[in-house]
């Protein structure tokens, strides 16, 4: 039971002991959850623009066949950058800034347990991002072997090999710290009456995927310290000449890879676990049961690691296992898209932006889904393998997931932040370009990879310039179209629609969750004395 | 029951609600660490052992 209705004095406005510090100052040393979250998401929004920026080099270059606007080094250094600054920049950022900002309010808590490290997480995830961004200009040019840094490609780096490295390893200091904070908040912070069976959906998932990342981001720090030493020191890990295996960095990096996919969609899962009830007016639909599918999802991405590669040449025994593990995800994912749907089943619907970008988000992931089902066939695999088909499938399961989501988040909460409503029109043009451009960009790209074109090349054969061009079209539009979204951020902190939005901001909001009870937007500390919560179903 | 009241308890308790909140987020935060380095050593010992 996730809805509750909190019972508190009202002294949650801004007469704590302390407000926020005056001028730049406030935002460079800020302890404040929320300070910190908007300090997240603006650095995830501009990081968005940035990735998104490579990303149209590349349908830029790939608009027709031959060269055209870049050589080939940066083209591969584009598709590095472009994933790196995407997961690690944009994705990963938005949804600790999300957390930062919501869980706190969510289980009635003043901030994160542990401010000051709250904001060391956040200043080593911008010192993380700008030495990665930093290698885009040394002698040799960026990392140009694909996010997977696999080797032995990723030891004929330049220059930047061991600055891309430093960086990976500051980012992911920054994000167990972050994961850590989370689930000390959690734990510990709680109101009296949150037991853990009533925290929202999106506390729960990020508990989860807080627990995700202390477990794997040391094992890519173990795995990236392994080759800065064969390169630099000598050792040889992943040297065949030296007695090393190359297959072993791809076993550890997809140990680490594989569950990073589900640190950017649980999250995901969770926020439109917020949003479709408040849309759909009814309680979510199966919550132990989201909560129980969130933790199996969790484990099973620990055991399907080697999925990535089933055409290195595993023994048949190890396929099969890797290939029917894969297979059982499909379950409890099912089991979320079914009580999405079950949610909105018989519902007094309402389709605001947040809401559209939910469904699209279920109707879209639940397709990307369905071509990772495909993949996870180890026979068929070896069709799909490094083919435009894998760039379709996890473009649909990021970009119309979670990007959508985060936009969903965006539009859901800015209102309560910022005590402004957006502009609702705007919002929908946003929307409708966004998921028409979206498919125009991503769906081609299947039919590519069925055809046989291989990802990470600059030029093509004649055959797939067709779905090229759509496909670097939808690029353009969808790219130029995230501008609206742009727009509506600046407005609605600037006043937006001249409208005040009340505590609730959405009809009944206040039966879904704690943050609603609070002012919009909410006083500086959230909750100086802790609420009561008691579940609705008792009033 | 918390996480680490058990541990503190043992430890005769700290004074205070917000100072025994306060320990048991940072004794949550020592245990998360070690574990997060335990997990960097361990993958590290195991792929030098390959």
């Amino acid at each position: 039971m996730s809805a509750v209705v909190a019972e508190h004095d009202g002294h949650h406005h801004d007469d704590h002991a302390h407000g926020p510090e005056k001028g730049l100052l406030r935002w460079i040393v800020t302890t404040n959850h929320k300070d910190i979250g908007t300090l997240y998401l603006l650095f995830a929004l501009t990081m968005f623009f940035v990735g998104g920026a490579m990303a149209l080099v590349i349908r830029a270059e790939l608009f027709e066949p031959g060269l055209q606007f870049v050589e080939p080094q940066f083209f591969n250094s584009m598709t590095t950058m472009h994933a790196l600054v995407m997961v690690f920049g944009a994705v990963m950022p938005g949804f600790v800034g999300l957390a930062n900002w919501m869980i706190p309010m969510m289980i009635g808590a003043p901030d994160m347990a542990l401010p000051r490290m709250n904001n060391m997480s956040f200043w080593m995830l911008v010192a993380g991002v700008l030495l990665l961004a930093s290698t885009l200009f040394m002698e040799g040019g960026a990392p140009a072997a694909g996010w997977t840094l696999y080797p032995p490609l990723v030891l004929q780096t330049g220059k930047a090999l061991p600055f891309a490295i430093f960086s990976v390893h500051l980012l992911g200091v920054s994000s167990i710290m972050g994961a850590i904070n989370i689930i000390a908040t959690i734990f510990n912070m709680r109101a009296p009456g949150m037991t853990l069976m009533k925290m929202p959906l999106f506390v729960w998932t990020w508990l989860i995927t807080a627990f995700l990342l202390i477990a794997v981001m040391p094992v890519f720090a173990g795995a990236v310290t392994m080759l800065l030493t064969d390169r630099f020191f000598d050792t040889s890990f992943f040297d065949a000449a030296g007695g090393g295996d190359p297959v072993l960095y791809q076993h550890i990096f997809w140990f680490f890879g594989h569950p990073e996919v589900y640190i950017m969609i649980l999250p995901t899962f969770g926020v439109a676990s917020t949003i479709i009830p408040v849309f759909a007016r009814k309680p979510l639909f199966g919550y132990s049961s989201m909560v129980y599918a969130t933790a199996s999802i969790a484990f099973l991405s620990f055991v399907v690691w080697a999925h990535h590669m089933f055409t290195v040449g595993m023994p048949i025994a190890g396929e099969l296992y890797f290939m029917y593990a894969t297979m059982l995800i499909a379950i409890p994912t099912g089991v979320k898209v079914f009580n999405w749907t079950a949610t909105m089943w018989k519902g007094s619907m309402t389709f605001e932006t947040p809401m559209l970008f939910s469904i699209a988000f279920v109707v879209l992931f639940t397709l990307g889904g369905f071509t990772g089902l495909m993949m996870s066939i180890a026979p068929s695999d070896f069709q799909y393998h490094d083919t435009y088909f894998i760039v379709a499938h996890f473009h649909y399961t990021l970009v119309p997931a979670s990007v959508f989501i985060l936009m969903a988040a965006g539009y859901y909460w800015l209102p309560k932040w910022t005590g402004h409503m957006y502009n609702e029109k705007i919002g929908q043009l946003h929307f409708w370009l966004s998921v028409v451009s979206v498919n125009i960009l991503f769906f081609p790209q299947h039919f590519l990879g069925l055809a046989g074109m291989p990802r990470r090349i600059p030029d093509y054969a004649v055959q797939f310039a067709d779905w090229n061009m759509i496909s670097s079209v939808g690029g353009f539009i969808f790219g130029i179209s995230q501008l609206l979204f742009l727009y509506i951020v600046i407005d609605t902190i600037r006043g937006g629609t001249g409208e005040k939005v009340s505590d609730e901001v959405w009809e009944d909001a206040h039966k879904h969750g704690l943050e609603w009870t609070l002012p919009s937007p909410p006083p500086y500390h959230s909750f100086t004395t802790p609420p009561t919560v008691i579940p609705t179903e008792h009033i | 029951m918390h996480l680490f009241d058990a541990p503190l308890a043992l430890m005769g308790g700290a004074s205070g609600d917000r100072m025994k909140t306060k320990t048991k987020n940072i004794l949550t935060a020592v245990l998360l660490a070690i574990v997060a380095i335990a997990i960097y050593v361990f993958a590290v010992i195991k792929a030098v052992s390959q």
